[in-house]
């Protein structure tokens, strides 16, 4: 397997722009993450609400330029590229959103919207046509769909419509950030499995950015659970499910609600407190706070990432 | 622990009367709720459980008609004077929505809005009131010294605690609560999850949920109700739906979230404007027979199951 894409030391810093000239504060959104990805290969990232994945979603598809590091794309620095580069490259990287409504053009029909790439990419007509075809079989939406506004569409089309216009151009690669949050249980899966068959059918690599674990334990083969902008524990998927290591780790995947087993008993498991402020980090380790196995080191210094056993695992945690 | 029945729900109807059409969001629906039982209701958007659960406090748009019996403590409350039901909603009756933010005054201070809740329904000096805020804070586990917090300094989280505390506020005896962790992380979801069975617990509330995700109901349920296109389909004890549940909708809507990546419901939801002349589900039902086009199913009694399908032969 090749490597397609492959980060390195990726770190984005914002400006806090409530605080004064004298008192600069600075953010720091995603903080010296590496991630590779194979083709045919899916990778997820999760994590609580503002850990960062999103960002890091964002800058592997080249939608914001990492602050330091970098982002190749086939071994080509995808933030070093002038404009037109970057424009024939895009089709290439592709990223699909939680809220499709947001991606889509209120006042253009589906087909409008389904064409939209091909104008764009100076596509002949009856070539994007044939495939604007082809794209509508593959998503399940039929014909009658193509005058339609997208208000006239249920969420779930809507989610498959935006599906079908993120792989019009047949991408390598594609970054789906929550594709399935907002829909209905029935709906979710017809979405996730049209992910996996493109997967398969096109080779294509997969970022798959949720807070959902049970989706992301069936969806991936490797896993990067990320804190505070950086990864605190990186595996194979079912490594990393049936063995957590990091106490974060373990603390999200205990929160986990599953249905099938016994009826869990009120306080047998240890959940605490609120997913962190960026703003005030902690220092040492992040998640120092809210651990329950924490030490003096964990106040003072941080953890950086280890390869613990004899597989791809990695944990950044001083205490094991 | 004293389980009578608290409300009483008898073929409740609820028609929304639009421009364009009549849009029949309930039809004939039954339910029970006892002391100290949660009640879950699960269903897809647009099933109509969230329009259920607002018509026990009249908090439907006027449009709305509603047909039926609503019993709470033996008494009708369907048909009283919006002014003796004033009386009941918030003191005995007290909901919490999926999005605190919407509810919660983001200019006054969260204590003070426990406290007025409270005060609006009990006569009472404004530091006994302060008493009872500070009880409420710390029961929802919220550190005493954020009562002169406003809500934007507090985080999705302790937010939902704040609008829990506000529901406490007078002690009701049912909570209704609308989707109360659909917007939080796993982690958070999971430690308000675990407050509300404490509460339930200290008072022996009962809780009516509405929820999309099996994995609420699983944690949380008592008993279940499944909705679909405005039918309940089936009502059922936790553990012997999990292991077995009756309704086609039910086995189907099971099997997709054991398995979202191999399985699928085919088809979409049913529009509701349309008026159905036999089982909604049919379309979509992999067990519909010729009956099932042209015949409404009623609810059949199985011990303490109640399914709604024409296909389940009662034993």
């Amino acid at each position: 397997m090749s490597c397609l894409i492959e980060a390195v030391n990726l770190t984005k810093v914002f400006k806090d722009k409530h605080f004064s000239v004298f008192n600069k504060k600075e953010i720091t959104a995603v903080d010296n993450v590496s991630l590779t990805v194979n083709s045919s290969e899916s990778v997820g990232i999760v994590g609580e609400s503002g850990c960062g994945k999103s960002m890091l979603g964002k800058m592997l598809v080249g939608l914001t330029l990492p602050t330091k590091g970098s982002v190749c794309y086939n071994g080509r620095e995808i933030s070093k590229l002038t404009f037109n580069e970057m424009k024939k490259l895009r089709p290439r990287l592709q990223p699909i959103f939680q809220d499709a409504d947001s991606t889509l053009n209120p006042k253009f029909t589906v087909k409008k919207l389904l064409e939209e790439p091909f104008v764009i990419n100076k596509i002949p007509k009856d070539e994007a046509n044939q495939r604007i075809d082809e794209l509508l079989n593959y998503v399940n939406l039929g014909k009658e769909f193509y005058n339609r506004y997208p208000h006239e569409i249920s969420g779930g089309q809507r989610q498959r419509l935006g599906l079908a216009r993120a792989l019009s151009l047949k991408p390598d690669f594609i970054v789906a950030d929550e594709p399935a949050a907002s829909l209905d249980s029935s709906v979710q899966a017809q979405i996730l499995q049209l992910l996996n068959q493109m997967k398969s059918n096109n080779g294509l690599g997969l970022v798959y950015v949720s807070h959902n674990l049970r989706i992301v334990s069936m969806m991936t083969q490797r896993v990067n659970v990320m804190y505070l902008g950086s990864f605190v524990e990186t595996g194979d998927t079912k490594d990393v499910f049936e063995n957590p290591i990091h106490p974060y780790t373990k603390m999200l995947i205990g929160s986990v609600l599953t249905i099938d087993g016994e009826k869990r008993k009120l306080g047998t498991k240890k959940v605490f407190g609120e997913p962190p402020d960026p703003k005030n980090r902690a220092t040492g380790c992040a998640f120092h706070p809210r651990c329950d196995q924490c030490t003096q080191i964990c106040k003072e210094e941080r953890p950086e990432l280890k390869k613990v056993g004899e597989k791809n695992r990695f944990v950044a945690c001083h205490n094991i | 622990m004293n389980k009578e029945k608290l409300l009483e729900v008898e073929k409740l109807n609820i028609k929304f009367l639009t421009s364009i059409g009549d849009v029949n969001v309930s039809e004939n629906i039954n339910f029970h709720l006892k002391r100290g039982e949660i009640f879950c209701i699960v269903g897809e958007s647009g099933c109509g459980k969230s329009v259920v659960a607002l018509s026990l406090t009249r908090l439907l748009p006027e449009n709305a008609m509603i047909n039926g019996s609503i019993k709470f403590e033996g008494v009708d409350i369907a048909n009283l004077e919006d002014k003796e039901f004033a009386k009941i909603r918030g003191r005995k009756i007290a909901t919490i929505f999926e999005q605190p933010m919407s509810c919660i005054n983001p200019v006054m201070r969260i204590g003070n809005q426990i406290a007025e809740t409270y005060r609006a329904n009990f006569k009472c000096s404004k530091k006994e009131a302060k008493e009872q805020a500070l009880k409420k804070l710390k029961e929802v586990k919220l550190p005493i010294n954020r009562y002169n917090s406003y809500p934007h300094e507090l985080s999705g989280g302790m937010q939902q605690r704040v609008m829990i505390a506000i529901a406490l506020a007078c002690n009701p005896q049912l909570l209704i609560a609308d989707e109360p962790t659909t917007s939080l992380d796993v982690t958070v979801q999971y430690q308000i999850l675990e407050l509300l069975q404490e509460i339930k617990e200290k008072y022996n509330m009962a809780i009516l949920m509405i929820t999309h995700d099996m994995a609420v109901v699983h944690d949380m349920a008592d008993t279940i109700g499944v909705m679909y296109a405005g039918n309940m389909m089936e009502i059922a004890a936790r553990d012997a739906f999990f292991q077995q549940p009756l309704h086609p909708y039910a086995q189907e809507l099971l099997n997709v979230v054991k398995d979202p990546c191999n399985y699928t419901i085919p088809g979409t939801v049913p529009n509701l404007m349309e008026s159905f002349l036999g089982c909604p589900f049919e379309p979509r039902c992999n067990k519909s027979t010729e009956i099932c086009k042209t015949k409404k199913p009623e609810d059949i009694v199985m011990g303490k199951r109640i399914v709604r399908c024409l296909n389940v032969v009662p034993n």
